[in-house]
């Protein structure tokens, strides 16, 4: 089994994992914005791209996101990238005007490939601030950052503690789970079950082997960890302390400013159309 | 049947930071005709070494030998001879009651049969047998696996096993929380099963249980082969280094001997044998 | 002395027609040391899980220091007892052995700032310390275990239940965790330990010993006085322990004229 799961978090000691993961979290709402902002002409999109691209790769460097393991994500995509290739060359995207090509009757047009370019950045783009996230963040950390956001929803009775419970309790049994199935897989395989191949019947069959017990082993785990949630003294609806809990420093204000001053400046140089290919090449273009 | 590893070594996540060495140039010959035990605490490399056997794992280097087959990671199995192996080695992980999904008892038992033989027209005929071999009777045919209780659950799947009438039985834990009785009872069971022809790989914390049912030990420790012998050998021997527990019998006996005392070990086997040893000495 | 636990009474079933438990009556002093044993299925642990109220009586009562427990007052046994299972992965609830043991301290609102120190403490005791960052996946069943224990530890409880809790360990984690329970058990002579156990070596270290057979107390006595029952053990199903069966043995070889369940006196006694 291959453990390089999207989004494990990576124990490293850097200044961004040490920041708070409700920062994170807006810095990297923020950041989706701004690779999300639309752009006017293709070279302004690429330099907009290009800025954003520049402080993401920063912030893979110092967050010790390896690019290769990046690559290795978009890898996994190949099917998608094509796809979306083909697309845009049959259904070019609208006011298409440089012919480069003709395959048969259909025009190939430069937009085509500068589409799927486009997208193909932002694509990366996002996955790059999605894996600096949580490869810097623990998924516990995280839940708690989103379960502070939800906190005002309290007033109207929303059990923002009790998910926060339940996703983290989630997130400690998925590796015990996974173990479980791959047990599992190798007693049915001992047992003749092909996964791969055989007919569809088999295959069904052979599924069922796995599921069904899994899940007699899930309700069977699920019983010991309500006994065991009970006997620790666990009451859902009554109040509890916090072991972990987020500490808002200075420095996290810092980034907060940086990064808001990073988002204004952004929207501002979109608003003014800002396009660095055109002002240092007006001629060539 | 012979089973045979030839410098054989394994890594789980091979090529990643998360890799972790599991066997170090193992080699040994394992002859099905006696009860082979292999021994160590967990994380030694048991039980990876028994996956190697059915190809549930493929060896990062070296060669393990079962009979024709070849499981190495320099020739690649064919579907056809990998069922072949797997139907010969019947493979029982812990707690195997875990493993029942069919409706009834007699289709969870004929499953097997009907993976690796789908021509096999003597599938239920089989499976029937191998109830009876395992002691459930055909008022247990049609009953919900889930219905029946843990010891009733673990014979289903062991019938299960027996019914596509392995050459070698591979046992891990077998008898993992069972209290003395229904050990005692599952033990003979795997011994008669022995008689009839069927080797025995069985891996082990229970040191009485080797004491009394193998024939031969094989003691790992850090991925590789620490020890090979006579369990009464092994045994009678310091065996703490391993993280093994020495049987009670030689326990006792090493006490008196440090008293200085007079016992022949390989005459003690256990209670009665040591008993009659002390009695011999006065 | 007033006792901890007292069952009065109490019938347990799972399923309607099939009682588990049948009308059991048990008093448990404070800082006994009790073993439950019975074959599979006989339902010592039901009885262990009745014991501290995680299971309610069908019938009968349960009292706790002299208060009889139902639904509404049942915090008052939780807050003071403690259970580690048979199953090391299923009881672990933290992310990191840190956050596991803090879980029941969280749930008893004891203080951030307090916590640190107390989860220091009982690691250390226990001899996790240097795994505080851990994950559960990357620990033994054995250190799975001594997390469990220091998290109830941590709550200075009065009475812990060992529901098989070292059933599923391989031998060097079985001697280690039985080692720190009988130390744990020395330094708080006052702590009720209640060991549910397959391992009759293990039940004859305990001061007392309950033997269950289908949902019915059929022996309570010291261990070397259950010990002797060799006939009801058998129909039971249940081994004698080793030291047991060689007094035994020796008796009848007439090698020794009385018992002698200490190791190294009954050595002594053979070598002069």
């Amino acid at each position: 089994m291959d453990k390089r799961i999207l989004g494990k978090y990576v124990p490293y000691d850097t200044v961004i994992h040490r920041l708070d993961p409700r920062l994170k979290i807006m810095a990297m709402i923020m950041l989706m914005v701004s690779i999300f902002l639309s752009y006017g002409s293709w070279t302004m999109m690429f330099t907009l791209s290009g800025i954003n691209l520049v402080v993401i790769v920063a912030l893979m460097f110092i967050s010790k996101v390896r690019i290769r393991d990046l690559i290795w994500q978009l890898k996994s995509l190949y099917i998608l990238i094509i796809l979306l290739m083909i697309i845009n060359i049959f259904l070019p995207p609208a006011h298409s005007v440089h012919i480069i090509g003709k395959i048969g009757n259909l025009n190939i047009y430069a937009e085509s490939f500068l589409q799927t370019g486009k997208i193909i950045i932002r694509l990366m783009e996002m996955l790059a601030v999605a894996m600096i996230l949580t490869s810097s963040t623990t998924p516990q950390q995280l839940t708690q950052g989103f379960s502070w956001f939800t906190r005002p929803l309290k007033k109207i009775k929303f059990p923002s503690e009790e998910i926060a419970m339940t996703i983290s309790l989630a997130l400690r049994f998925i590796p015990t789970l996974l173990e479980e199935t791959e047990r599992l897989y190798k007693a049915q395989s001992s047992r003749g079950v092909d996964f791969k191949h055989g007919s569809l019947m088999m295959k069904i069959k052979g599924i069922t082997s796995l599921i069904v017990p899994l899940f007699v082993a899930s309700f069977a785990m699920s019983d010991d960890l309500a006994f065991a949630l009970e006997a620790r003294g666990y009451n859902p609806r009554g109040t509890r302390t916090n072991y972990r809990e987020l500490h808002w420093s200075t420095k996290d204000t810092i980034c907060l400013i940086l990064v808001t001053l990073f988002m204004t400046g952004f929207i501002t140089l979109t608003a003014m159309k800002f396009d660095f290919i055109k002002l240092i090449f007006p001629l060539v273009w | 049947m012979q089973i045979d590893f030839q410098h054989v070594n394994f890594s789980y996540n091979l090529k990643t930071i998360f890799r972790v060495d599991a066997l170090k140039d193992v080699n040994l010959a394992i002859d099905t005709n006696e009860v082979t035990a292999i021994v160590g605490k967990t994380g030694s490399g048991k039980s990876t070494l028994t996956q190697l056997i059915n190809k549930l794992l493929t060896p990062s280097d070296g060669a393990v030998k079962i009979d024709q087959f070849i499981n190495t990671p320099k020739k690649r199995a064919h579907r056809k001879q990998l069922q072949a192996l797997r139907s010969e080695i019947g493979f029982l992980f812990q707690f195997p009651e875990n493993q029942l999904f069919a409706d009834t008892v007699l289709k969870d038992v004929e499953f097997g049969i009907r993976n690796f033989h789908p021509k096999d027209q003597d599938y239920e005929k089989k499976a029937k047998a191998a109830l009876k071999l395992v002691g459930l009777d055909e008022s247990f045919y049609e009953r919900s696996p889930f219905d029946l209780s843990g010891g009733e659950k673990k014979r289903v799947a062991i019938a299960g096993v027996l019914a596509y009438q392995p050459k070698v039985l591979i046992l891990d834990e077998p008898t993992a929380g069972l209290d003395e009785m229904s050990k005692r009872e599952l033990m003979e069971l795997f011994k008669k099963i022995h008689q009839e022809g069927v080797g025995i790989i069985l891996v082990t914390h229970d040191m009485d249980i080797v004491l009394k049912y193998a024939s031969k030990v094989v003691v790992m420790d850090d991925g590789e082969i620490k020890k090979i012998g006579s369990p009464q050998a092994i045994l009678q021997n310091e065996v703490e280094p391993y993280h093994l527990a020495t049987p009670n019998v030689y326990h006792f006996a090493h006490q008196l001997i440090a008293q200085g005392k007079k016992i022949d070990l390989n005459r003690v086997k256990d209670v009665t044998t040591l008993v009659e040893e002390i009695k011999r000495h006065g | 002395m007033k006792p901890i636990i007292k069952l009065e009474n109490v019938t347990y079933s799972y399923r309607p027609s099939v009682e588990v438990l049948k009308h059991i009556n048990l008093t448990i002093n404070p800082g006994e040391d009790i073993a439950i044993i019975g074959h599979n299925g006989s339902g010592k642990s039901t009885l262990g899980k009745l014991i501290i109220s995680l299971l309610k009586p069908r019938s009968g009562r349960l009292l706790f220091n002299g208060i009889e427990i139902n639904h509404k007052n049942d915090n008052l046994i939780r807050a003071k007892t403690g259970i580690v299972f048979q199953n090391p992965d299923n009881q672990f609830v933290g992310v990191s052995v840190a956050d596991d043991i803090a879980f029941g301290l969280e749930n008893q609102c004891v203080p951030h700032e307090k916590m640190e120190e107390i989860i220091k403490t009982y690691a250390e005791k226990v001899g996790v310390l240097d795994l505080l960052n851990k994950a559960p996946e990357n620990l033994s069943g054995g250190q799975k275990q001594r997390v469990a224990l220091a998290g109830i530890l941590a709550m200075l409880p009065d009475l812990i239940v060992f529901d098989e809790a070292l059933a599923m360990l391989d031998p060097k984690g079985k001697q280690e965790i039985s080692e720190l329970i009988n130390a744990i058990k020395q330094e708080h002579p006052r702590l009720t330990i209640i060991r549910i156990t397959h391992d009759l070596d293990e039940a004859f270290h305990s001061q007392r010993v309950i033997v269950l057979d289908y949902g019915e107390i059929v022996l309570d006595d010291t261990p070397a006085k259950v010990f002797q029952e060799e006939a009801t053990l058998k129909r039971l199903g249940l081994k004698t322990p080793f030291i047991v069966e060689l007094n035994n043995a020796l008796m009848k070889a007439g090698l020794i004229k009385e018992h002698e369940y200490q190791p190294h006196k009954l050595v002594e006694k053979l070598c002069k």
